[in-house]
């Protein structure tokens, strides 16, 4: 059968399934809406109230703002701290769930579960890591690194194993060949293959961790998200706007400077020499 | 004995690619062994069964008296140290320094610590720019490998190659990707090595290079030897054998 043949022959059917997708879609909207108490009316009727919370941000009470600094370097220690130490495990786990390094019976085994584990912890939001590790060991900073830490161990396998599993296997080959054992070959085969994109994630991780950290406090993670949550509860919004000022500054400037340090990571600065030489 | 021993190999890819059968042949010290033959026909597989880059499937492996086939990884480890391999794609590491991709080829010497740390001693970088001056790129020890010319990248290759100080080099096609004056030079160079009594084994597909350097060719289809015997005398007859009747000696010359 020619592929003309068969696109006429599966034609009808295609349709048809288009048109239940559709319909399905429909329905399931037309009955969330029902569900749902989409009140626009709230939304004119408690206006005056968020009047008090948007004039907050006319007159903000520095008086709290050392206050906020303070937090806000300990929001980027937790940050930092989650990073750094989710490297070195994400570094191990990443050769250990490369599908292309991991050939024997025992092997595929232990990719299969690095590779699984880490799908299931990831697909898991820090957010809800950070409840369970606050039920688990009490408000403040640790749970918060705690919940930071594992999603990016988790993360950061997933993203540097599919690094190592798109490797160029010529310059392995190369050195296996010369007698090198194991060791060798994955210091000089694959590690020089790998050493920018691990940098570039990490610093890439190293944002997300910083946004992070701030919404965790919320749930009772430390740092400056938490306080900004209390005074928001306090409904003491001069105070709020001054955190939340800081938040976006941090946010910001992190955000600026890692994808300014992976651009010069990717490109070197300049056109010929690309990143780091080893 | 003959330095290389091959006797009925057989490699099957999985699940049922039978890639080489029955070959078998010697390789005295000091020869230029061309081996020839249509893409598909096993020329990569059977360089690559030599160091065990590829496990063979059946047969025996000589290498200077030794069976390479069974051998454990650490007396594997020993025969590849005298064995060395040119690539066709070169398969330098290109993020590396020129020195440090021919400083591999000598990485099995060094203490793991060294190697590790990526602190070659002092006699091994001698080595290394005296081997890159050897193929004639002295000045290019401290670019980037990627920054080289295809030509200039598989001089490097040889240079990784030479650091080995091997017995046997293999070299497979070496040229197909460089255009035909660079590959006069290469090739100047491999039979300079052979020269200097190292056995070569290479694939290549050009008939006038194979005339040129070597001393043997071996001629393969679908897995096995067609042809063993000086490649002067390949006439038209034995071509067509090789090659088949459809190939036209004009893409292969
Ligand atoms: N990794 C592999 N898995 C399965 N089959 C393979 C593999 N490598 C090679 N083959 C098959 O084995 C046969 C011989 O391949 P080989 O690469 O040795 O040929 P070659 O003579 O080197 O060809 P070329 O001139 O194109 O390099 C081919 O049929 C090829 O498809
Ligand atoms: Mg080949």
């Amino acid at each position: 059968m020619s592929t003309e043949e068969k696109i006429k022959e599966r034609g009808p059917w295609y349709f048809w399934r288009n048109v239940i997708v559709v319909a399905l879609f429909l329905a399931a909207f037309v009955y969330a809406l029902t569900r749902i108490n989409l009140d626009l009316t709230l939304l004119a009727k408690n206006f005056p109230s968020t009047i008090k919370l948007w004039s907050a941000f006319a007159k903000p009470d520095w008086s709290v703002l050392g206050e906020g600094v303070t937090l806000l370097i300990k929001t980027l220690y937790m940050a930092f701290m989650a990073t750094a130490l989710a490297l070195p495990f994400a570094i191990v786990l990443s050769f250990l769930g490369a599908k292309n390094l991991m050939q024997s019976p025992v092997a595929k085994g232990i990719y299969t579960f690095v590779r699984g584990f880490a799908s299931i912890i990831r697909s898991i939001q820090p957010i809800i890591w950070a409840i369970i590790f606050v039920v688990w060991v009490r408000t403040g900073p640790f749970p918060g690194v705690l919940a930071l830490w594992i999603h990016s161990v988790a993360d950061m396998t997933k993203l540097f194993s599919e690094r190592v599993e798109s490797i160029d296997v010529g310059p392995m080959e190369a050195i296996e060949s010369t007698g090198a054992g194991k060791v060798l070959i994955l210091i000089y085969g694959v590690v020089p293959q790998i050493i920018n994109p691990y940098l570039s994630f990490t610093l890439y991780r190293l944002d997300i961790n910083v946004r992070m950290a701030t919404i965790i406090g919320i749930v009772g993670g430390g740092g400056i998200g938490m306080r900004l949550y209390s005074y928001i509860r306090k409904w003491n919004f001069p105070k709020a706007v001054v955190m939340t000022m800081l938040i976006i500054i941090m946010v910001w400037g992190i955000d600026y400077l890692s994808s300014r340090l992976r651009e010069r990571i990717e490109t070197g600065g300049g056109e010929k020499t690309k990143g780091f030489t080893i | 004995m003959a330095q290389l021993e091959i006797e009925h190999l057989k490699k099957v890819y999985p699940p049922n690619v039978v890639a080489l059968k029955d070959i078998s042949f010697e390789v005295e010290k000091g020869e230029f062994l061309v081996v020839i033959g249509l893409s598909g026909s096993g020329k990569s597989t059977l360089l690559r069964c030599i160091n065990r880059l590829i496990e063979p499937t059946e047969g025996s492996i000589k290498f200077e008296g030794e069976e390479v086939t069974t051998a454990s990884s650490k007396e594997l480890k020993l025969i590849r140290e005298d064995i060395a391999m040119v690539f066709q794609r070169f398969n330098l590491i290109e993020r590396s320094l020129v020195l440090t991709n021919v400083l591999t080829g000598q990485l099995a010497e060094l203490s793991l610590w060294r190697s590790l740390l990526g602190r070659f001693p002092r006699e091994l970088k001698e080595r290394a720019h005296a081997k890159l001056e050897t193929v004639g790129i002295p000045e290019q020890a401290f670019k980037r490998a990627d920054e080289l010319s295809g030509g200039q990248q598989q001089r490097v290759g040889i240079a990784r190659a030479l650091m080995q100080d091997p017995k046997l080099l293999l070299a497979d096609e070496p040229v197909s990707s460089l255009d035909p004056a660079t590959s006069g030079t290469i090739m100047d160079y491999l039979a300079e090595i052979n020269d200097q009594g190292k056995t070569v084994i290479t694939s290549l597909h050009f008939l006038d290079l194979v005339r040129k350097y070597g001393t043997r060719a071996i001629g393969l289809k679908d897995g096995k030897i067609v042809y063993d015997g000086h490649p002067k005398d390949i006439d038209d007859e034995k071509f067509k054998e090789v090659f088949g009747e459809e190939a036209e000696k004009v893409h292969i010359t």
